[in-house]
């Protein structure tokens, strides 16, 4: 009993002293702890990007990393002798990287000139070496030794010369080459690589490492070119920072697996210091961005366009909201192998008078870009030049068989003796492709044909239904860009159609005229001419009722209100063309 | 999430307090009434009938049932809902719903359907008729899964326990690999290789790889009956294999398996709508409760009618088949009854 | 005993081993790796192709991609991935994260979800438990995707408005008292007029509480502050010597009290420890304070009482300790909320980039990333840990022994944990091995849903992109859980029940 006496006097005692001092010790919340972390969403030195897709290579231009992804995020750690810059994503010269300028039609020869002061990151020269390593890799010198994308124009250009430590050198293309702007050294999977990185990995000094390139001497470098293709890949953390030195405003500083990339202000830029001294790009499915830029996570994002996230974007307080086309485009391919469109012009014509453009067009993009227009040309969006020439030439095909009438489709039908036809739409399963399926059958089927919609998940699949032709109608889209190379082998005779042979012409469309225009085209000696026979290609494949263009695809950006200088453009992903002018008050 | 709802909920359960039921005849014999004899099958009948979740459940999925069945019709069949899940329309107010449910002396709109109870879509769609298609495909899906599934578990568990031995082992290890896999996974490969190909053969493939819960519920308890006296002396009269299984023993498991199947079809339910909402289960032309939400998550700010609606029929369906199976269980095997002390 | 084991071990090596054949045969199956590529334009897509089918050798048959396979992860490399990336570092970062949420949520469910299950059998058929019981088959019935969707809004979004001026409304204030009385009232033993006097009582107290806290912008700059940190310890004293031994007796309840009002002087004298520790710190703390309540237990308990008095000290103390850990947590609120722009509970991820804060501001950042996901997959287990353990006790209950326990005039307390709850807990263990398969797969769904990458993402961009290296990752360490978790439990019974280990 004495003891629980003790006991208690002492504990009381304790707790007394404890209540006394806590009267004296009171609230001192933790608040005086600095805000000295720069956290997506809360600081003002950072903004924050979200990208859906991860950064997985700090070398876009091989062809296994040659994803949207690498080259949005890597954009600020880039320079490169021109951009698609400004809200058209015209191709623009940048000259803080350097100049160039046509000298000659014939050969085509274009003289290049880096900037004097241009260094990589860790303070080595912009300069001859890495211009070899870049012509090396792209012209496929030595045959698959240095991975690349492939761009078109550089197989038919001379080894440049240039001095060792030289800043300046001349591509002599052995043909004219249309697009011989975009395939100088630019952006994205275009850009030049640290030659110095490459020669030090692959154990060469740098004149080892030029001599060999020069002389294309595959043995020597094998270990080089080994680690050009695969020593970038980021694999769960950043390469050591020697070896990811950057051109650009921005430098790759930080990696979370999953997570986010972080870029850093370069300081050894010689251009204009970055408006913000840190990017960070987090890694946010197309579903969450929305919400997490509500919830102030993100400041920037470019979601899936849906009718749902442009309400909630434009319902949302303090979030800016840009609508506008990319160069996408969605369109409907006949199958001229097999089926009933392959041998009849007229059926195909009453497909296009039967299918409800304008109706997909007013029920899914309008909602989302209330001045969307159905689309009458296929290779050039509407702010390209020769865009206009396009629309005169094809205007009386598009006033016959361009606004949907199912009463003239029935009649073509009739004419036919085709009336309950069967044909099989086939698309890859998503949400808008669904719904503008269900217009089509509802619209044409009303015409007199017996549509069945097909979407899968595995459209594009070797055993899907694109490469095995099992469709008569396949709506899906092609990425449009301003380069007259890039969509050339879309309409250009198969050597066979089969899922290795046709290439991009998954309809198996032929035509010795067409393919000629498209031989013209690719050698057009300057835009007016390139323009002209686009124009003219566009007319023929309306004549002949090749594929459809529906709608130029809708894009979605928004941002807080807080960040500034935000200028979305049309071409894929690059959101970041001017991401070192960001900034955030 | 099945094995262990399907443990917990065989574990989970007695009857409410009103569904106790007679615990025994012997209290009224007492009492000098008479004494009515009742075969188990009355038992069981009148046990789950007096499960009053039992009960509330079954009529909620009837009522469900029925309604996705009768509105829209079925296959040629039509139903009495005027629009079909197929036709497109200018969607009328930005597709919002016309049901009203407050009486217009309350300042509501008056009760009424009206044109789309459930909205519309972004092609103008009925989302009642809709949701109903999708209600519809659900529950084949989580039919045929819950059938197939019990079915083969049934066998496989019968065999195992009452043959023993190599078969026991053999059939008993391929039902452990199947364990060793998450359903999401090996559902999710399945569903990916298979579902653009119909709802059947969907359904009919989930329940091949959802049978082993049942497999080993059934072959514990054809290991103790298989020792029972009555299967001794059928054996020691000469009696087939197959006939003892099927005349003695499994007519005894019979409690198990009708549990089993219920319990199969609501996780079924949740199992297919999750696996179609990250995009492994079911594939357009058809739609489904979990393909809808999916298709509309981002509509929850803007037209929370299209994610709600869906998420309803799903929890209902669930929800139903749940307290069904909860008082089949309780009438089957009324063991955990009030603690009397 | 030992020939159980190594036999149990040799038949899940051989069964793991087995299902990696299976599903490697279906992850090769799945889709077409070259799917993606095939969609490239024309100049880039040959090599795009070729480098894949280098890469993934899709020119070999099945069986030779499985050995290949097999051969490197034997030795811990799990090849790449179709961009040519890691598996093990992506499987690295993935696991934590993953664990984090899985781990976090398994233990929430079984505290609380045993908390209730238990008291809901005590209760039997009593209104709680006729709700419990209900909510528990609706939490059954809840599609985790739409539940977690739902959360987001809510939770996240709305809650984080809220928080800019956080006032609760006089409706939501009366909401909240209400259920909260309710269900005090329905765990009160007694008479009507008893559980009326409680349910009055919580009423008004919670009122009072939620109208001050609500015009004081408590919310905005939580903490509890020490007068509340002292009742609460002294509670937790008075709390714990009930649980372990009855109030009846002074010497368990003194050493209690001593170790609630140690901790109340270590929460003034650990303040600079405090400020901003790390993990091992607390830790090392934590090991201090039950060896201190070890000590005070062992001494104030005497020979008689020790039994009681060590166990009664030791958690009271720990029990101390969480409160002011707690305290400190809220107490960084204010500060953690305005480094991420007012904005504490996030939708997306598993914690903010290169957030870099002390160690109380980096844990809100953590529970604030995790309480939603890991709230989504609370609620589905928890139904089936409430209704499992009810059903178990309930089992128990109607046992002889437990009879026999009361007939000898044991008290209900004594009867409750010496006898139920102990071998009612015991089939407990097999269900964490079956739920461990069931978690991981709401995961992988309710990763989705708040944009986590981590395991859930490394299997659903392995079945999309037909790569089979990601999807047996994943596999790995699901399916390695899961027969790990099912032996535990299968040795767990055999050592608890001779039976199993002969048959």
């Amino acid at each position: 009993m004495t003891r629980f006496g003790r006991a208690s006097k002492l504990g009381a005692a304790l707790l007394g002293g404890a209540l006394v001092l806590s009267a004296c010790g009171s609230d001192s919340d933790g608040g005086d702890d600095t805000d000295n972390n720069n956290a997506g969403g809360g600081s003002a030195d950072t903004v924050t990007l979200a990208w859906a897709q991860p950064l997985d290579s700090y070398n876009p231009t091989t062809a296994g990393a040659n994803s949207n992804a690498n080259g949005t995020i890597l954009n600020g750690t880039v320079g490169g002798f021109w951009g698609y810059d400004g809200e058209r994503g015209l191709v623009t010269p940048h000259e803080e990287f350097g100049t160039y300028e046509k000298v000659s039609d014939d050969p085509l020869t274009v003289e290049y000139t880096i900037n004097e002061a241009a260094v990589w990151s860790d303070g080595v020269p912009i300069d001859c070496d890495d211009v070899q390593l870049w012509w090396t890799q792209n012209s496929g010198a030595i045959d698959g030794l240095f991975s690349a994308v492939g761009i078109q124009g550089i197989e038919d250009t001379t080894r440049p010369e240039c001095e060792p430590g030289g800043k300046s050198f001349t591509l002599v293309y052995d043909t004219p080459y249309a697009d011989w702007e975009t395939a100088g050294p630019g952006v994205g999977n275009n850009k030049i690589m640290p030659a110095h990185v490459v020669a030090r990995e692959g154990g060469l000094s740098d004149e080892e490492f030029l001599a060999a390139l020069l002389a294309e001497d595959a043995d020597a470098l094998a270990d080089a070119a080994k680690f050009f293709n695969e020593g970038w890949l980021i694999n769960g953390s950043l390469p050591d920072e020697s070896i990811i030195p950057s051109s650009g405003p921005y430098k790759l500083t930080g990696f979370e697996e999953g997570q986010s990339v972080t870029l850093t202000a370069n300081e050894a830029y010689w251009g204009e210091q970055p408006a913000t001294k840190t990017i960070v790009v987090r890694q946010v499915a197309e579903e969450q961005q929305v919400q997490a830029l509500q919830n102030g996570e993100v400041d920037v994002i470019q979601p899936q366009p849906t009718v749902d996230v442009a309400n909630q974007l434009e319902q949302a307080s303090g979030i800016q909201t840009h609508l506008g086309d990319q160069y996408t485009y969605e369109h409907w391919d006949f199958n001229f192998d097999r089926g009933p469109f392959s041998e009849s012009l007229a059926l195909r014509q009453a497909f296009a008078l039967c299918a409800p453009r304008q109706q997909i067009v007013e029920n899914l993009i309008q909602p989302i870009v209330p001045d969307a227009e159905v689309k009458n040309i296929r290779s050039l969006a509407p702010w390209d030049p020769g865009y206009e020439l396009g629309v005169d030439a094809v205007a009386p095909v598009i006033a016959e068989f361009g606004t949907t009438d199912i009463e003239r489709a029935r009649q073509i039908l009739e004419e036919e003796d085709a009336v309950g036809t069967k044909i099989r739409v086939e698309t890859l399963d998503n949400q808008r492709r669904n719904d503008s399926g269900a217009l089509v059958k509802a619209s044409c089927d009303e015409a007199g044909f017996d549509v069945e919609f097909v979407s899968s998940a595995d459209f594009f699949d070797t055993t899907g239904g694109l490469s095995q032709g099992t469709f008569d109608v396949a709506q899906y889209a092609w990425i449009g860009s301003n380069q007259m190379s890039g969509w050339n082998s879309t309409f250009r005779s198969p050597a066979e159609c089969s899922v290795e042979g046709k290439g991009n012409n998954n309809g198996c469309y032929s035509n010795a005229e067409l393919d000629q225009l498209l031989n013209d085209i690719l050698v057009a000696p300057n835009p007016e001419d390139a323009q002209a026979i686009a124009a003219e290609i566009e007319l023929k494949l309306w004549e002949d009722m090749v594929t459809i263009p529906i709608f130029q695809h809708p894009g979605i950006t928004a941002w807080g209100d807080s960040v500034q200088n935000i200028v979305p453009n049309p071409s894929q992903g690059s959101i970041t063309w001017n991401v070192h002018e960001w900034s955030k008050g | 999430m099945t094995d262990a709802q399907r443990a917990a909920q065989k574990a989970g359960s007695e009857p409410g307090p009103e569904a106790a039921g007679p615990p025994g005849t012997a209290d009224t014999a007492a009492q000098g009434m008479t004494i009515v004899a009742r075969s188990q099958g009355q038992l069981v009948r009148r046990r789950f009938f007096r499960h009053k979740g039992a009960m509330v459940g079954l009529v909620l999925f009837i009522l469900v049932v029925g309604l996705a069945v009768t509105s829209i019709g079925a296959g040629p069949i039509p139903g009495w809902w005027d629009k079909t899940p197929t036709a497109t329309a200018t969607a009328v107010d930005g597709g919002r719903p016309t049901l009203s449910v407050v009486p217009e002396f309350l300042g509501g709109g008056g009760v009424h359907l009206g044109e789309h109870p459930f909205g519309q879509d972004n092609i103008g769609r009925d989302y009642f008729a809709l949701t109903m298609r999708g209600a519809q495909v659900s529950l084949v899906i989580a039919l045929l899964v819950g059938l197939i599934a019990t079915f083969v578990g049934t066998v496989i568990g019968a065999a195992a326990g009452y043959f023993r031995g190599w078969t026991e082992s053999t059939l008993m290890r391929s039902s452990d690999v199947l364990i060793a896999v998450p359903t999401l996974l090996i559902a999710g490969l399945i569903g990916t290789m298979i579902a653009g190909r119909g709802i059947v053969l969907f359904g009919i493939f989930l329940g091949l790889v959802t049978w082993m819960q049942t497999a080993r519920l059934v072959r514990g308890e054809v290991l103790s009956l298989r020792e029972k006296e009555f299967v001794e002396a059928a054996r020691s009269v000469g009696t087939s294999s197959r006939r003892i299984i099927f005349k003695h023993i499994l007519p005894n498991t019979i409690g198990i398996i009708i549990v089993s199947v219920t319990l199969a079809i609501a996780s079924a339910v949740l199992l297919e709508t999750g696996l179609s909402f990250v995009g492994l289960g079911v594939q357009p032309p058809d739609t489904s409760l979990g393909r809808l939400i999916s298709d509309y998550q981002t509509a929850l700010g803007t037209r929370p009618w299209l994610f709600y609606w869906p998420g309803v029929f799903i929890i209902l369906i669930a929800l139903s088949v749940n307290f069904i199976g909860d008082g089949l269980r309780d009438a089957f095997d009324p063991r955990q009854n009030r603690v009397r002390d | 005993m030992l020939v159980f084991i190594v036999r149990r071990l040799f038949v899940s090596i051989w069964v793991f081993f087995t299902a990696t054949i299976v599903i490697f045969f279906l992850a090769t199956k799945v889709k077409d790796p070259l799917a993606d590529a095939r969609q490239l334009p024309d100049n880039t897509r040959e090599s795009a192709m070729a480098v894949i089918i280098e890469r993934m050798h899709l020119d070999e048959p099945f069986i030779v991609r499985y050995f290949l396979w097999l051969g490197d992860a034997i030795q811990g490399d799990l090849g790449v991935n179709r961009q040519g990336l890691s598996v093990n570092s992506m499987l690295d970062a993935a696991v934590s994260a993953t664990l984090q949420l899985v781990i976090g949520a398994t233990v929430i469910s079984i505290v609380i979800g045993i908390t209730i299950g238990v008291i809901s059998a005590l209760r039997q058929y009593s209104a709680l438990d006729q709700t419990v019981t209900f909510v528990a088959f609706v939490c059954f019935s809840l599609p985790s995707f739409w539940i977690a969707t739902l959360l987001k809004e809510f939770m996240a979004i709305d809650f984080n408005d809220w928080l800019a001026d956080p006032v609760i409304s006089v409706p939501f204030i009366a909401g909240i008292s209400l259920v909260t009385a309710l269900t005090a009232g329905g765990l009160v033993v007694g008479d009507r007029r008893s559980r009326l006097t409680v349910f009055g009582t919580t009423l008004a107290g919670m009122v009072v509480l939620l109208a001050a806290l609500s015009a004081t912008g408590w919310f905005n700059d939580p903490g509890l502050g020490p007068i509340v940190v002292a009742l609460t310890a002294l509670g937790g004293a008075i709390g714990f010597t009930v649980l372990v031994s009855g109030l009846e007796w002074a010497p368990p309840l003194k050493a209690a009290l001593i170790s609630a009002g140690l901790g109340i002087v270590a929460y003034f004298a650990l303040g600079p420890v405090l400020k901003d520790p790390n993990l091992l710190t607390l830790l090392l703390l934590a090991l201090v304070t039950a060896g201190v309540g070890y000590g005070v237990g062992w001494y104030v308990g005497g020979d008689l009482y020790r039994r009681n008095a060590i166990p009664a000290a030791i958690f009271t103390g720990l029990f101390t300790g969480a409160v002011i850990f707690l305290d400190r947590m809220l107490q960084s609120f204010a500060s953690y909320s305005d480094s991420v722009g007012g904005r504490p509970i996030s939708t997306i991820g598993a914690s903010t980039p290169n957030y870099d804060g002390t160690f109380w501001q980096s844990g809100l950042d953590s529970f604030g990333h995790l309480a939603l996901p890991s709230l989504a997959l609370v609620l589905i287990s928890l139904a089936t840990y409430s209704r499992y353990t009810r059903a178990s006790m309930l089992e128990v209950m109607n046992q002889d022994y437990v009879r026999t326990a009361r007939a000898k005039g044991l008290s209900e307390r004594a009867v409750v944990t010496r006898h139920v709850l102990r071998n009612g807990m015991i089939p407990i263990t097999t269900l964490v091995s079956y739920d461990i398969g069931t978690v991981l797969g709401g995961a992988v769904i309710t990763e989705k849903v708040f944009g986590w990458r981590a395991m859930g993402t490394m299997l659903l961009e392995g079945i999309e992109q037909g790569d089979p290296m990601p999807i047996m990752a994943f596999f790995l360490v699901s399916g390695g859980a899961i027969i790990v978790f099912n032996m535990i439990a299968d040795i767990a019974y055999a050592v608890l029940d001779p039976r199993i280990r002969l048959s």
